[in-house]
């Protein structure tokens, strides 16, 4: 179960409030700061970027902006085309002006294209960049680089445990090495600060993002009952994927694997995204309705294959699990596993190439 | 992957410290750090001519990467310098004094007399004043570009801030009384509008619960707020030394009576000097550091 846990959120962050929900609302005499009726969508943001761009070409900051606006489509759409074009942005800001932001954009991209020594050379750079106060938005990113890379104690030493929980950053690397390390029952409890701080901020997505984590976390803990009340707290700020795929994951943990289903396909009729569909095969399958899960395999299987077709290895370890869940070709699943581990060597990693190493191994015998 | 997919679109603001170095969230959040003012110093010297100049010094970027040896100007970025020569000020209340430099007697009323608007175009500073004569204007000294980050706590050693300095006779800025009150403010546009950031006194809008300051003008602080409104008060009459002004010399983490960090034990303390000396002459700021 808990293997599902990260990905997806991916997607969330495609559906995060952008620019950042917090501050004032502006009052008349406001002399700026106005906000817009509504949040602006990824396409609205990428339009008005490139405008401005367009007539100004030497205007940096919005090179980056662009870059990262580029960039949450990638992730929003699963196609990495979108990220060959916020290279080119951010390299294009970078030309004329290295900045902070830039080097934050990279980090994020290295991180979530799962180049996770790249993220951490990125980060160090934003990092001394902003040097004080503490960048604890890129010690996060170090963090997430190095439990990628395998090199858990290195990540511990960054947020030790005892360390202060009055940052959000903080509590979530805190939360995000407990869960590696299978402490669920203390993951959850740390999200719960991070809700907490999230709350404080007024920043809704975060709030619904860090009480979700939380269900999560207990539904792996095995502890339903105080699963979903952090779940339903999660929709209550407004939902997210993670909300969708944990209160799904207790539905099937509960023996409800029809509402399971029916949950994770009102999402993904709004919103592909193939970890939904990779959970959604497999509830479809303990339910034994083959066509369901041969349509939510082909269709999670297409989106991974697609990734790694334009040079990418950020979907290797899904595809590599798929084929193992959906019993497929083992000696491909090895191969994909094999190559994997060669970026990305995390407990999940881990898992996926001992099975694909077991099965494989088993289909090679008589 | 789920924590960068979840932090990576947050634009949450982080700490708070120095003068005005880790506010506004909502230029955090989208990236224009080159918009974020790090800090407000006003004191007076003497002129070319003998007489008594004003100077202004402003400062942006908190982050600048180290490397950078030419700092480029955005040209959406609007710098503005904003000069009240009418509000008077009473010091007859010690409490006022030590923190804000004064109290002013009609806050709702406070204006710009004087404004100094700097954008630029091809990394070069423009200047626009409104308030004064095509004459001062003329008379008016213009720095535009990398320093030393004049915040002289060691949280901020060995760092670069993009700095404006502006130098000009006193007597052609002031108003019938010695004391003006001063604010800088940044802006640029965005997707949602155009997003502000403000500096008066420092330590002030630079906190999460003060952040409503950065977006309305400082009547507004009073009558819309009701806070003392976000200036920076200089009886030009009386020596520099904050709250009376700004000297780059002055410690405000030390100095701010009422500021939370005082006694942070990581940047309260006794007074501290700067990292690098300032320069004697215009732009007095310190040389910047080379990567």
């Amino acid at each position: 179960m808990t293997r599902w846990r990260f990905a997806p959120l991916v997607a969330a962050a495609a559906g995060c409030a952008h620019p950042a929900v917090l501050g004032p609302t502006a009052t008349p005499a406001a002399t700026a700061n106005v906000p817009a009726a509504a949040t602006p969508t990824v396409d609205q943001r990428i339009a008005y970027y490139a405008g401005r761009v367009e007539q100004h070409p030497r205007l940096y900051p919005v090179w980056a902006q662009l870059a990262e606006a580029y960039f949450d489509k990638a992730k929003e759409t699963w196609n990495p085309s979108w990220l060959a074009n916020a290279h080119d942005a951010v390299a294009h800001s970078r030309a004329i002006q290295d900045t902070y932001h830039a080097l934050e954009i990279e980090a994020q991209i290295a991180a979530y294209t799962h180049q996770f020594t790249d993220a951490l050379t990125w980060a160090h750079m934003a990092e001394a960049a902003a040097t004080y106060p503490p960048d604890t938005h890129m010690r996060a990113i170090e963090v997430e680089a190095l439990v990628g890379l395998g090199e858990i104690d290195e990540a511990r030493q960054l947020v030790p445990e005892g360390a202060k929980i009055d940052d959000f950053f903080v509590v979530a690397s805190l939360a995000k090495i407990a869960n590696e390390d299978q402490r669920f029952d203390q993951a959850a409890s740390y999200y719960l600060v991070a809700a907490r701080l999230a709350h404080q901020l007024q920043a809704a997505p975060l709030v619904a993002w860090a009480e979700a984590m939380a269900g999560g976390m207990y539904v792996d803990a095995k502890d339903y009952a105080a699963a979903l009340p952090h779940l339903d707290a999660a929709r209550q700020a407004g939902g997210c994927a993670e909300e969708t795929i944990h209160r799904g994951e207790l539905l099937a943990a509960t023996g409800k694997q029809r509402a399971a289903l029916v949950l994770y396909e009102q999402v993904l009729s709004r919103h592909p995204d193939p970890h939904l569909h990779h959970v959604a095969f497999k509830v479809a399958k303990q339910l034994g309705d083959e066509v369901i899960a041969q349509k939510h395999y082909q269709a999670a299987e297409q989106i991974y294959r697609s990734v790694i077709d334009k040079h990418q290895i950020y979907t290797l370890n899904a595809l590599a699990q798929l084929l193992l869940d959906g019993n497929g070709n083992a000696q491909e699943a090895l191969a994909l596993a094999h190559q994997n581990i060669a970026y990305k060597r995390d407990r999940q990693a881990r898992v996926t190439l001992d099975e694909a190493e077991r099965r494989a191994a088993g289909a090679a015998r008589p | 992957m789920f924590l960068l997919g979840v932090l990576g679109c947050t634009g949450l603001a982080t700490g708070a410290f120095a003068s005005d170095h880790g506010d506004t969230p909502e230029l955090i959040s989208v990236g224009r750090h080159d918009a974020r003012l790090t800090d407000l110093h006003a004191w007076t010297v003497t002129g070319a001519g003998g007489g008594t100049d004003l100077v202004i010094a402003v400062s942006t970027n908190p982050n600048v990467p180290s490397s950078t040896t030419i700092y480029q100007w955005p040209e959406d970025l609007t710098v503005r310098v904003h000069l009240d020569h009418h509000s008077q000020v009473s010091f007859d209340y010690p409490d006022t004094n030590s923190v804000y430099g004064g109290r002013i007697i009609d806050p709702a009323h406070i204006a710009d007399d004087i404004k100094l608007e700097i954008s630029f175009m091809n990394n070069q500073p423009q200047l626009v004043a409104e308030g004064i004569s095509d004459t001062t204007k003329s008379h008016i000294q213009l720095f535009a570009g990398l320093r030393d980050d004049p915040f002289i706590n060691h949280l901020r050693d060995h760092r670069n801030v993009a700095s404006i300095v502006l130098q000009m006779p006193l007597a052609e800025v002031i108003g019938s009384s010695s004391t003006i009150l001063l604010w800088a403010t940044t802006k640029v546009p965005d997707i949602r509008g155009p997003i502000s950031e403000h500096v008066g006194r420092s330590l002030r809008s630079q906190h999460l619960d003060e952040n409503a300051l950065n977006t309305l003008r400082p009547r507004a602080h009073y009558t819309e707020l009701g806070l003392v409104p976000d200036v920076m008060i200089f009886d030009t009459s009386r020596p520099a030394a904050f709250p009376n002004g700004r000297l780059l010399t002055d410690d405000v983490i030390v100095l701010v009576a009422d500021d939370p960090l005082k006694n942070d034990p990581i940047a309260g303390g006794a007074p501290r000097v700067n990292d690098k000396p300032f320069l004697g002459s215009f732009p007095y700021l310190a040389e910047p550091w080379a990567p």
